[in-house]
């Protein structure tokens, strides 16, 4: 089989691992030459046409598996064509991409050939000859394999940038349901092996400056959304818990798309919910950057997340007790939380405000978007001139076009009368809305 | 420092930053406010009396050692990124912006509010985003070891991106040709240089540049999700003018 096949296939299989940012860590090349560096905001360096940001070659050392998860278009039952690279043509590879400026780095995962030892292996190899012949300074993700043996996760982290666990499923249930040869255990032990690693390794590397670096950019996991029936609210506690716990870097979000049959899978005219990964991303984000915690986002009570309106926008209506937010006095936190305001131009809030009082025409200058934030805040004591208070009217200003048509296509005019109620008070039912329409944008 | 008067007249100057700072000079000097600082690199025919300004090293350096210490440092780089940008009529905003510093002090880069020091800001990050997607987006091709590439910026971009390659690739030959403002930056045997160029040709891909630049194509098609094909976004983060020179569109 020759290269251009085999990067086909094995691209084709590994398009539907999320990851593929290079951020996390930054190094120069070394002066003794090599190629390669890093730059800790990460480099995209093309978008697919899904929007997709193209970042590293990412690529599977082989799609032959052993194993048979359901949801997997790499399962052993799956009757595709299997190929492997071979680890001098995947480094070549990689060199070539790289010196071109195509890509910043490798991303490599795998099937599991012959046993979880034997394919770590595989990559090991791969990696050294990269980072030893190739003397490669530059971004490596690899993916760890469940059930390799620790020693060998431990060198496979020392040649790499950033590991990765993948969580797959939410839940265990889900987990024993889909992807019968992996357990829970399976994968949270070398997420906590490689945690453990990486907190030795930064200990070791602040006595002696030259100490091997374990995955410098820290590790990430992600799990598929939509497959199977757990809630936003329990998907979003679990990536909380994962960040404290083991302390990831990242968790992301694969909204499912449905590659194969099974009476065990939504079907396969199933719509990708890519909604509701937009959702979560939201989400994350806010937990990440904006200082939520998770029980603020979403509770028993409120399971799912509002398709109309983003959950930042979404908190500030169900708080109203927390509005309005004087700019020249609040504090950082309380800057963030406004819609409308994010984290750069919270920060050009507190830098410019120490020279001169704020009004409302300066804000656009700093990037604040008034159309959401007016009815947040006060400059000065004083409201937005000419601000109208009306529920329907703060809803369409805080909904994109894109949310604002899918609103009306929802509860208009066809539906007028069903949803009389909820006309009049759109903000405070919107979240308790469940009609079919609304259902269809959850699995 | 009120008591600037407005001439009108029109400073020109060779284009280099030590030029613009001798025209900040006489300008501080003669406690006037040109009409206009134009460049001679690009002439444009004048009503006004025009007043030529002879690059001086040792007024330039005064004036940078007064932006330093009387404004600040951060002002300072502010200033001489500012003078690679496509802003039209940079040079009066720069002046504006050192009249407003030598009264405001290091507090003038946080006073975001202001309009001149907004302008300014904003036309200094609009370069450096650019140099930053074209760290992104170049893409070279290799003629028997040499790495070529071209890019067609809106700003002078050339001095932040070619040293990320230059450090990144310290064994590698590289060419990168600006056709927007006629300049090459070439990196040979660890060392970067800036050239004037008139006429820029690229050579025909050979077979084995062909290859790769085939299998990055295999490559970038396969990678994306059919399911999943969303052109608004794609062109949001990948705007089209820089696709012309990008492999996987060619």
């Amino acid at each position: 089989m020759d290269i251009f096949e085999k990067l086909s296939i094995l691209t084709d299989s590994a398009k539907y691992d999320v990851a593929c940012t290079s951020s996390g860590c930054s190094q120069t090349s070394s002066a003794s030459g090599g190629i390669g560096s890093k730059v800790s905001a990460g480099i995209c360096h093309s978008f697919a046409a899904d929007g997709r940001c193209i970042s590293l070659l990412k690529v599977l050392m082989t799609n032959i598996c052993v194993y048979d998860c359901k949801y997997c278009s790499n399962r052993k039952s799956n009757d595709i064509k299997r190929t492997i690279f071979l680890p001098e043509e995947l480094a070549d590879l990689t060199i070539q991409f790289y010196r071109r400026n195509y890509i910043e780095g490798l991303f490599l995962s795998s099937g599991v050939v012959k046993n979880p030892d034997y394919t770590c292996e595989l990559m090991i190899k791969t990696l050294s000859i990269l980072r030893y012949t190739h003397r490669f300074n530059g971004y490596i993700h690899a993916k760890a394999i469940p059930g390799a043996d620790p020693k060998l996760l431990r060198q496979l982290g020392l040649l790499a940038d950033r590991m990765s666990v993948n969580i797959e499923l939410p839940s265990q249930n889900s987990l024993q349901l889909l992807a019968p040869d992996k357990s829970k255990n399976s994968i949270f032990t070398p997420m906590g092996f490689i945690k453990e690693n990486i907190a030795e390794s930064t200990k070791e590397l602040t006595v002696y400056k030259n100490a091997p670096r374990f995955v410098p950019a820290g590790q990430s996991t992600q799990m598929i959304i939509g497959a199977t029936p757990e809630t936003d609210n329990h998907i979003l506690r679990l990536s909380e818990n994962l960040y404290k716990k083991y302390k990831l870097k990242r968790v992301f979000f694969s909204a499912y798309i449905p590659v194969l049959e099974d009476k065990l899978l939504p079907s396969l005219d199933f719509k990708a919910p890519l909604l509701r990964e937009h959702r979560l991303y939201q989400a994350d984000w806010l937990m990440r950057f904006y200082k939520f915690r998770a029980d603020e986002i979403l509770d028993d009570k409120t399971p799912n997340f509002n398709p109309f309106i983003d959950p930042k926008c979404n908190w500030a209506i169900n708080h109203p007790e927390f509005f309005p937010v004087e700019i020249n006095k609040a504090s950082y936190e309380e800057l963030l939380r406004v819609p409308g305001i994010g984290v750069r131009s919270a920060q050009k809030i507190i830098a410019a405000r120490r020279c001169s009082y704020l009004d409302f025409g300066d804000l656009k200058k700093l990037g604040v978007v008034l159309k959401r934030a007016k009815y947040f805040i006060l400059c000065r004591g004083k409201k937005f001139d000419g601000l109208i208070i009306e529920k329907n009217i703060i809803l369409q200003s805080l909904m994109s076009k894109q949310e604002l048509s899918m609103y009306r296509d929802a509860f208009l005019p066809s539906q007028l009368d069903l949803f009389k109620e909820t006309m009049q008070l759109p903000i405070m039912s919107l979240p308790n809305v469940q009609s079919s329409r609304l259902l269809s944008f959850r699995a | 420092m009120n008591n600037f008067k407005r001439q009108n007249i029109i400073y020109s100057y060779d284009g280099t930053f030590d030029g613009f700072l001798c025209c900040a000079f006489e300008s501080f000097l003669r406690k006037e406010i040109p009409a206009d600082i134009i460049s001679e690199k690009a002439p444009q025919p004048a009503l006004l009396e025009q007043f030529n300004i002879e690059t001086d090293f040792e007024k330039a350096g005064r004036v940078k050692k007064s932006i330093r210490e009387k404004i600040s440092l951060d002002a300072f780089f502010l200033l001489r990124d500012a003078l690679f940008t496509d802003f039209p009529e940079k040079e009066m905003l720069m002046l504006e912006f050192m009249r407003l510093g030598y009264k405001t002090g290091s507090a003038i880069t946080s006073m975001l509010s202001n309009n001149t020091v907004d302008k300014l800001i904003k036309a200094v990050n609009y370069l450096h985003r650019e140099a930053l997607r074209y760290k992104e987006f170049i893409r070279f091709s290799e003629y028997d070891g040499l790495l070529i590439a071209s890019i067609k910026p809106r700003n002078f971009v050339l001095p932040y991106t070619a040293p990320h390659f230059a450090q990144r690739m310290p064994e590698e030959k590289f060419i990168i040709a600006d056709e927007t403002n006629k300049a090459v930056c070439v990196y040979e045997k660890r060392k970067l240089s800036l050239f004037d160029a008139k006429d820029i040709t690229i050579p025909k891909a050979d077979e084995r540049e062909a290859f790769y630049r085939n299998l990055w194509k295999e490559f970038y098609n396969s990678v994306a999700i059919k399911e999943r094909i969303n052109p608004k976004c794609q062109n949001n983060l990948l705007p089209k003018r820089y696709r012309d020179r990008m492999t996987e569109f060619l």
